[in-house]
This record gives C-alpha cells, sequence and structure tokens, in this order.
C-alpha cells in the first residue's frame, strides 16, 4: 500500500525495468540484514541470570522480551530471504552483504521519513543510526521507531509516544545515543546504475516494498510473466517452516507480491487487523512495559553492558581477540553458504549427485545459524572485552574480500564444497585456540567446546551429504504401529 | 525348564529440562524456544530423568505438577515369560529404571540432534545418547545392566564424531506419530486443547491467589518471591500462547526406538531362571506424551531377556 504523501515529499517512483527493480530488492535485502544483525545484537546481551540489577521476577520479563526479539530477528531472516528469492526469481543474484556497523542507512535519516509525519508543519523525525547497542529502554524505542508505519497507520492511542519516542524534541531524539563522530552514509544501490542523482530519493521502508509491488505489477504486465520471472526458486521453500516463519516458493507475479505484503505486514503491520503482533507493535508494547519497570525500579537493567558498536581492533583481552577473530570467520562462513545456495539453487540439481545444495541446505539453516553463530556470540558476552572486566560483543564485519566474493555468487568458488569446508575449519582451528587459552574461564571451556565439536561435525556433515545426500531417517520416519489395530 | 524369553515391561513418567530449537541444544535459560528454566528453578540441563528425587523435584516440579496424579518415576510393571505372566521374576516388579552416564559436556544421557547435525528436530530423530539402562530393584536386590554402543568399532567415539550416520542408525527411532492412541490413554489426556487451555486457565488463578498473597505478605523478601512466581506463571502462559499447536500437538505424539542391544549386559538377584548375557537383549521403548510447559513426558517400553526358567 502507498503511503499518502505530503506536499512537500517527492513521490518514490516504482521501478520500470529489471535492473531498476533488482536495485531496489538488493536494498531492501540489505536494509533487512542490518536489521537482523542489530537486533540479534540487542537479543545476545539480555541477561539470564537475576542479578542486583535485574530481580527474578524482572528476569521472567527479559526472557519474555528476548523471546520476542528473537522471533523478529527470525522474521528479518524471513525478509532478507525473500527479499533474496525475489532477486534470484528475476534472474539477479541474492545479496548477502551489507555496509559495516555503525552506518546511517539513507532511509533512517530524518529528511528520508518525511513521509512519517502526519502534516507537513509537524515535528520532524528523528535521524536513526544502525548501531550495534545492548538493549535498553531506548533501544526498545528506536527498534519501535524503525519499524513505524507512517504515523496516519499509529493508532491514535499509541501515537504520542511515537510523536515523543521518533521525532525531534527540544532536547533532541532521546533514543538514539550521543554519537561523537557523524556515521557514514550507506551506499545505496538504489542510487546507483545510471540514474541521474536527483531521480530517486529515499523514503521510508515501507515505501520501498510498495514501490517494489508497483515495480512488479508493471513489470508483469510490460514484460509477461515469463520474462520478467526469468530466474529460479530459491530453494527456500525446501525449508521446513516453523518458528514463526513462513516461507513459500517465489516465481511468479501472485507469490511475489505474497512475499512483499508477508514482509510490509509483519514489519510496519500495514493491513493487520487490531491487535496484530507486528514488529512495531511487539517493539512497542516491550518499550512501554520496559517504561513501567524503569518507573518503579529505576535500577532496573534488563541487558549485559555491551560495547556499543564493538570493533574488533578495540579488545585486549587475548581471548576476546582470538572469539571475536573466530566469529567473523564464522558469519563470513556463514554468508558465503547463504549465497551459494540463493545464487545457484537448482531443483533439478538437488536430487543429484553431488548433493552441494543438499549439503549447503542442511548445515547452514539451523545449524550453522543456531549452533555457531548465535552459540559464540552468546559466549563472547561471557567474555572480557578488556582489563576493567566489562563484557563484550560479537562484532557483525565483513572485510572487503568477503564483501567482493558475496557480491559475485556465481562464482566458481561457490560450487567447490571445499570451499564451504576452508571457510568453516578456519572457525574450528579459531575454537580450537580459544579453548587452549589458558585465559579462558574453566566454566567456559565446556560451552566452547560444544561450539567446537558442532563446527567439525557441521564441516563432517558438508563433506558427507555432498557425497550421499541426506540421510533418510532426518527427512522422514514412519507412523507407529498401533499395538492392536481396529480392523 | 523352559528356554523363552523374558520381556520386563516398564513405564512411567520422565522429567526432561529439554531446551528446544529454536535456542541452541545447550541452552541452560531458554530464551527463544518453547521451554525454559523459570528464574526459580534450576536451568536447563537437557537431562532425561526417569527418576528424579524429592529435592530435586521440590525447585523443578511446577505446579500444578506436585498435585497431579502423574508421579514422576519409570519402574517395572509386569514380567511375561513367552507372553505369560511369569511369577518366577517377580523380583523385577516396582524395579525403578534409569539411564545412566553422561553425554559430555552435558551431565547426563539426552535426546541428542544437536539442531539437526547428529539427528533431525523436525523428524523427532533423536539419538537416546548414552543408552546405559539400569533396572534396579531395591527390595529384592534384583539388577540388570545393559549398554549399547554406537560404534561397535570403537565404543568410546562420541556421536558427534561419527559422521556416517548408517552407523548409529539403528539407534535413531524407528517411528514417530502426531496423535497416537496409545499415548493419549497413557497420559490421558484426550482433548489435547482443552488440556493446555486448562492449564493456562490455572495458571490464571495462580496469579491471582499469588497476588491476594501478595498484598498480605509481611516482608519485602516474602513479596519478591511473590512477584517472582507471578511472572513465572505469566511466562508459562505467554509460551503456551506464543507457540500454541507446537506444544499442544507433543502431548499426543510418540516416538518409537528398538534395537538389540551391542554391549555388556549384567543381571543381578532372581528371575526365576537363568538368564543369557551372552546374546544381544533386546530394548523397545517410546517417548512421547510430552507436556513442554511441565517438561513432563511418558515413556513406555519393554527390555526382552533370553532366559532358562526353573
Amino acid at each position: 500500500m502507498q503511503a499518502a504523501t505530503l506536499p512537500n515529499v517527492k513521490p518514490f517512483p516504482p521501478p520500470h525495468d529489471k535492473p531498476t527493480l533488482a536495485a531496489y530488492l538488493t536494498e531492501a535485502a540489505m536494509l533487512e540484514h542490518q536489521f537482523m544483525c542489530q537486533y540479534l545484537y540487542a537479543a545476545f546481551s539480555l541477561k539470564k541470570q537475576p542479578d542486583a540489577t535485574c530481580s527474578a521476577a524482572q528476569l521472567e520479563i527479559v526472557r519474555r522480551w528476548a523471546s520476542i526479539i528473537y522471533m523478529i530477528a527470525r522474521q528479518e531472516m524471513e525478509h532478507l530471504s525473500i527479499a533474496n528469492s525475489l532477486l534470484t526469481a528475476i534472474g539477479t543474484p541474492p545479496w548477502f552483504g551489507h555496509y559495516n556497523f555503525p552506518t546511517q542507512s539513507r532511509w533512517y535519516q530524518a529528511k528520508a521519513l518525511e513521509h512519517k509525519k502526519l502534516a507537513a508543519n509537524g515535528p520532524e523525525p528523528c535521524d536513526f543510526p544502525f548501531l550495534m547497542q545492548a538493549f535498553d529502554l531506548p533501544v526498545a524505542r528506536r527498534f519501535c521507531c524503525m519499524e513505524s508505519p507512517t504515523l496516519k497507520y499509529v493508532a491514535e492511542r499509541d501515537r504520542q509516544n511515537v510523536l515523543d519516542w521518533c521525532y525531534q524534541g527540544p532536547s533532541g531524539c532521546a533514543c538514539v545515543p550521543v554519537l561523537n563522530v557523524p556515521l557514514p552514509v550507506s551506499p545505496s544501490f538504489v542510487s546507483g546504475g545510471n540514474l541521474p542523482p536527483d531521480t530517486i530519493a529515499p523514503g521510508t521502508v515501507q515505501e520501498l516494498y510498495a514501490a517494489i509491488a508497483s515495480g512488479l505489477q508493471y513489470l508483469n504486465q510490460k514484460l509477461g510473466s515469463k520474462e520478467l520471472f526469468s530466474g529460479h526458486q530459491s530453494g527456500q521453500s525446501q525449508i521446513p517452516s516453523e518458528y514463526d516463519i513462513y516461507l513459500f516458493s517465489i516465481c511468479d507475479l501472485d507469490t511475489a507480491l505474497a512475499g512483499v505484503r508477508l514482509i510490509t505486514t509483519q514489519g510496519e503491520g500495514i493491513d493487520a487487523p487490531p491487535g496484530y503482533d507486528s514488529h512495531f507493535q511487539n517493539y512497542y508494547d516491550i518499550a512501554v512495559e520496559f517504561q513501567a519497570i524503569r518507573e518503579q525500579d529505576p535500577a532496573f537493567q534488563a541487558g549485559l553492558p555491551l560495547p556499543l558498536d564493538p570493533q574488533s581492533g578495540q579488545y585486549s583481552n587475548p581471548v576476546t581477540v582470538e572469539a571475536v577473530a573466530t566469529f567473523i570467520e564464522g558469519y563470513a562462513a556463514l554468508l558465503y553458504m547463504l549465497a551459494g545456495y540463493y545464487a545457484n539453487y537448482s531443483p533439478a540439481e538437488y536430487n543429484r549427485p553431488p548433493y552441494l545444495f543438499q549439503a549447503l541446505e542442511q548445515t547452514v539453516f539451523g545449524p550453522t545459524m543456531t549452533m555457531l553463530i548465535r552459540s559464540l556470540a552468546e559466549l563472547i558476552t561471557q567474555l572480557p572485552a578488556n582489563e576493567s572486566g566489562a563484557p563484550a560483543g560479537p562484532v557483525f564485519y565483513l572485510a572487503p574480500g568477503v564483501l567482493e566474493l558475496l557480491s559475485k555468487p556465481s562464482d566458481p568458488v561457490f560450487f567447490d564444497i571445499n570451499f564451504y569446508v576452508a571457510s568453516l575449519n578456519r572457525v574450528k582451528v579459531g575454537l580450537g585456540k580459544v579453548i587452549e587459552s589458558p585465559g579462558l574461564k574453566p566454566e567456559l571451556k565446556p560451552k566452547f567446546e560444544y561450539v567446537h565439536q558442532n563446527v567439525w561435525r557441521i564441516m563432517a556433515n558438508l563433506e558427507y551429504i555432498y557425497e550421499n545426500g541426506t540421510y533418510n531417517k532426518f527427512l522422514d520416519l514412519p507412523s507407529c504401529p498401533q499395538d492392536e489395530p481396529c480392523g | 525348564m523352559t528356554y523363552g524369553m523374558l520381556d520386563i515391561n516398564f513405564e512411567g513418567y520422565f522429567m526432561c529440562r529439554l531446551a528446544t530449537d529454536p535456542d541452541p541444544t545447550n541452552e541452560e535459560r531458554g530464551m527463544s524456544g518453547y521451554t525454559m528454566a523459570l528464574a526459580i528453578e534450576d536451568p536447563l540441563d537437557q537431562v532425561i530423568r526417569l527418576q528424579a528425587t524429592a529435592d530435586w523435584l521440590k525447585r523443578n516440579a511446577r505446579p500444578p505438577l506436585p498435585d497431579m496424579s502423574a508421579k514422576v518415576g519409570v519402574t517395572v510393571r509386569t514380567a511375561n515369560l513367552n507372553g505369560a505372566p511369569y511369577d518366577g521374576a517377580n523380583g523385577v516388579i516396582g524395579a525403578n529404571v534409569y539411564l545412566d552416564g553422561a553425554d559430555f559436556p552435558l551431565p547426563g544421557p539426552t535426546f541428542e540432534s544437536r539442531n539437526s547435525t547428529v539427528g533431525s528436530d523436525d523428524s523427532f530423530a533423536f539419538v537416546v545418547n548414552p543408552f546405559n539402562l539400569r533396572i534396579e530393584q531395591d527390595v529384592t536386590g534384583v539388577k540388570l545392566t545393559a549398554s549399547d554402543y554406537l560404534e561397535p568399532k570403537d565404543p568410546k567415539l562420541p556421536l558427534w564424531r561419527i559422521v556416517d550416520p548408517n552407523i548409529y542408525g539403528r539407534r535413531l527411532p524407528t517411528c514417530a506419530t502426531i496423535g497416537d492412541t496409545e499415548v493419549t490413554e497413557a497420559v490421558n489426556v484426550f482433548d489435547a486443547y482443552g488440556y493446555f487451555r486448562d492449564r493456562r486457565r490455572y495458571l490464571g488463578k495462580l496469579i491471582r491467589d499469588t497476588c491476594a498473597e501478595r498484598g498480605e505478605a509481611g516482608s519485602d523478601e516474602q513479596r519478591a518471591r511473590c512477584d517472582a512466581q507471578i511472572e513465572s506463571y505469566r511466562s508459562r502462559i505467554y509460551q503456551l500462547q506464543h507457540w500454541g499447536d507446537r506444544v499442544i500437538n507433543k502431548i499426543q505424539t510418540k516416538v518409537g526406538w528398538e534395537y538389540a542391544i551391542n554391549g555388556p549386559q549384567t543381571v543381578e538377584g532372581n528371575l526365576g531362571g537363568t538368564v543369557d548375557i551372552s546374546r544381544p537383549w533386546g530394548i523397545k521403548y517410546w517417548f512421547g506424551g510430552w507436556d513442554g510447559d511441565l517438561l513432563l513426558g511418558y515413556m513406555r517400553g519393554t527390555l526382552a531377556v533370553p532366559i532358562t526358567s526353573t
């Protein structure tokens, strides 16, 4: 749905050719990825034990928030998957890269959020930088603002809070931390190519998706379905959908529009019935609950004090340095696997040896995300950043070489199983060094060993499934016979 | 003297403080799955507990479990020789059934899948690991033990190091059914939706009762305890509401295993004959009836031992 436009705002144009549509989708994929990283970092920071600033009762509330924030992060992964499935469906490479944190997305600059104003003379929106920030009340509000639809879609009873949190007040924008230096503005795919620089102005992400939907409809009519959807299904629909995510094949206009609609409904709650738990509404409710607790207990802290926007070079503890370097390797390995899977998936090749796509599918989604990335990230929050003993945080850093590789996922290297195995082997070696480090706390050693074991197994599974396919009992089990069947 | 097969039949409720996907499989608090350790309980440890001490239950049995007829403990109920009741083996009746050992670095036997790396969460393909069965009757002195190896050629090899699932495929389940009648009868839950609807209503009542108790509390410590209880009930309601069918359908789900035990077997006490420990004993069992709110489930099985009766 196209948001109502204000007189002083240039309408956001829908793409009228495939390269522009691809640019929009690539932009969308990057934004979803950047959302996901921020939400994950916040979730990793949440406390798992009661302490002096979080009672047992408060910890229960924090855990419920964790459940919701992890759900939203999974749904951002789903959105990333849909954006990339749309890209592969129209015959364009997927995009699993992003500009490094911290950064200022053009889409979340105040001037780009004009459409979220209720009136032309209303308060100015805030800049919403993309930051790695431990969870706290201002962070809940920033996330709420980032997911907010235009004000006309915000329920009347919630508007004042949204105005207070997301728009500039007398003392600025309270939900955004004071940053010492201005952030670099993320390059945009949308303004690239041959388009004159002022042809397209960033609008809200809600509008980006509205433009994508319009462009899909226009190009489907102009080019025909066969030419528009000249690519391939990504294979995401092979993955069992549970856990609050909904994946389906994207191969034509109907399925493409369904993907766009799912994203905007889950995110901003566009067209959703009252009471729908959109990301916006979830963060809104968390922020309101957080504020109520803080008013009763000003000392309450939901998250560990992880550093703001950590960079790998800022840690001095040797164990942490090694663990974070290993995390960065693991994150790159994960993205290589996703890029290779989405870019090159072929239903015909899926069931033919060598089983590259089965190998990637069976290892990247659950195991690598859950047993490596999340597990290692949460362990890093248990490590000291430096001599002060303050906790460290994971670093979602993509080196230039990694970004370069991710930008060409049809390169022959992405068809080579040894490329993925070698990527994971660097993680295994790094974890081995962490485990052997004399500075590692004894209570953390078994937990690092568990991750190390799992990475060993993920590597072995990659090679085994590549050669043999997926073991049949891992796909399905027969029903149990009844002891005394009737009839 | 009769040579035949003595079927030792056992069943009962077990507990497992199990992390569930999408939490990592060694998650101790439960942040994103449908199971969780409440702040006032022990951490999740993934251990399959066929028996539980009163002290452990005091910390981890959530209401209404302490008031339910379901009592935690898998025990031997009957013993049949060649399919008929056999009084000679009465010494094993009432024996406790245990799973011993540990699945390092976890502190006991687990349903091992490691997020679909050594098994599959999606198809219920879990390995009960390790499998060190002990059946022990404290009064009569009857005791049987039997251990199964995942890889008989290298019994110490951990599951995660056995790359080819064909090697341990015999230890994976043989079947899985959602909506199983035998399970329904065993746990006496015929209306799965109603069962959890009642639970949510019950938890709502506990919240109201505890709020009333809090109003009369005489100290900050008492109030804090009430607050923690109230929020723990809210967390449970949240999980039931959020995950819905994913929790509900497990209460009538059965997952079955069956294999010939390939490791050492021992027997002590009077079983009414001479048990042959040189031949593999057969084991068949199922886990099911999983109540993901109480972290409680049901197990039923049979250990088949060759015996020459006296």
